[in-house]
């Protein structure tokens, strides 16, 4: 048996491990999503995910599940975003290139409010389940369902660039409708 | 065809990671606004948010999340924390429970009594507040002698109803030689006991002497003599 000093001692060093292993397994992803987030605003989107990121790390034994702590982060980040105000101004969006998001569709985004662009990056960005979507806005399930559906449509309306037929859903449209032409030849 | 176009838009907003009808495909195939729909969401989607850049969390929000952690830094504070709470709570009680009889008013006079006092029963008891007891136990205590110890007032107020009685039939009780005498009965069953196991002992050498002798030799001849000949008879 050991005595409670070393095994406080070892279960802290394990927590330290968790700790680490947290910030590289989120880290990264976080900071991207609050860089689109915040429009390409990258110290702020620095300064709310590291706060973000040490919150998370200060709940690692609550958060083990990978899927629901990133929906638990982006939450907060997203919390800090509606409390906490820009500092910088005018806003810098040099982070954007970090992640390679075109002028468009930043443009795009940025005719959403902060809410609706936490929900679409989310859902169609970093592809997460519809409840830790909704766990990101804090909303319920319909809720959710409203908000992200409002934002897709903002967003398409708001896309001003040109049609790429190289795109995996512009790809899957034309297969689906090629195939239905070849069936309607092969009827004839 | 408005309404291909409708149902394009509502697949897009609400479930673009199924496959579309196909009727809405072939449509949208062709359609310059939902082309650039499409592309709208191909953008979208191709947005990778893992290559940015190594987030570090300064050491101020480390420290700070370290402080929020709380269970093995807070832990020392919070077991002195409870026990100190534990220890006013159990004053509390206590002193409630000392000042409560003096604050009641039973007793015409409050008699102040330390808590070891009534722990270790070395009080005396109140007078009772029944009038009818008291000459009870004024003739109890000259009659009887008080070889007992004094009693207290409940062992009192029962017996009055044969009040000498008990007296006398205690007395005959507490001589030491009749509790001594009753030991030996129980000693009785010890030797009770203890010639059972002399009869087991001579039982077990003679089925043990049986198997070893040789009469096992002596029957085995004649079973086979026997069997020869009732096999050639």
């Amino acid at each position: 048996m050991t005595p409670p000093e070393e095994s406080d001692w070892h279960r802290s060093a394990d927590i330290d491990g968790m700790r680490a292993a947290f910030r590289t397994l989120h880290g990264q992803r976080l900071h991207g999503f609050t860089i689109l987030l915040l429009l390409g605003d990258e110290a702020r989107a620095r300064e709310l995910a590291s706060s973000s990121l040490a919150a998370g790390m200060a709940n690692v034994l609550a958060l083990r599940h990978p899927e629901r702590a990133a929906a638990w982060l982006r939450a907060d980040v997203l919390r800090l975003a509606r409390t906490r105000r820009s500092r910088t101004r005018p806003v810098e969006r040099r982070g954007l290139e970090q992640i390679a998001v075109s002028g468009s569709v930043a443009d795009a985004l940025g005719a959403l409010d902060v809410t609706q662009r936490a929900a679409l990056i989310s859902a169609d960005i970093e592809r997460m389940d519809l409840r830790d979507v909704d766990t990101v806005v804090r909303r319920s399930a319909a809720a959710g369902a409203r908000l992200l559906a409002d934002a897709r449509r903002r967003y398409m309306a708001a896309y001003k660039g040109h049609a790429d037929a190289a795109g995996p859903l512009a790809q899957r449209i034309a297969d689906i409708a090629a195939s239905v032409g070849r069936f309607g030849a092969a009827s004839r | 065809m408005t309404d291909l176009h409708d149902r394009f838009g509502t697949w897009l907003d609400v479930s673009p990671h199924d496959d579309p009808p196909r009727d809405v495909a072939v449509h949208a195939a062709f359609c310059a606004d939902c082309q650039r729909r499409i592309a709208a969401r191909d953008a979208l989607t191709a947005i990778d948010v893992g290559i940015a850049d190594e987030l570090t969390v300064p050491s101020s929000l480390a420290m700070r999340s370290r402080a929020a952690a709380g269970p093995f830094h807070i832990r020392p504070y919070a077991r002195v924390l409870s026990a100190v709470v534990l220890g006013v709570a159990t004053g509390l009680i206590v002193v409630r429970s000392v000042s409560l009889p003096a604050t009641s008013g039973s007793s015409p006079t409050p008699t102040p009594i330390a808590i070891g006092a009534v722990l270790g029963a070395t009080g005396t008891p109140l007078p009772s507040s029944n009038p009818s007891i008291e000459p009870r136990l004024k003739r109890m205590s000259a009659g009887a002698p008080r070889s007992t110890p004094p009693a207290t007032a409940t062992e009192v107020a029962l017996p009055p109803i044969s009040v000498p009685l008990p007296l006398p039939t205690l007395a005959p009780v507490t001589p030491g030689p009749t509790p001594t005498a009753s030991p030996p009965p129980t000693a009785s069953p010890v030797p009770s006991l203890t010639p059972s196991p002399t009869p087991t002992g001579t039982a077990v050498p003679s089925p043990t002497d049986t198997p070893t002798l040789p009469p096992t030799d002596t029957p085995s001849p004649t079973p086979s003599a026997t069997a020869v000949a009732t096999i050639y008879r």
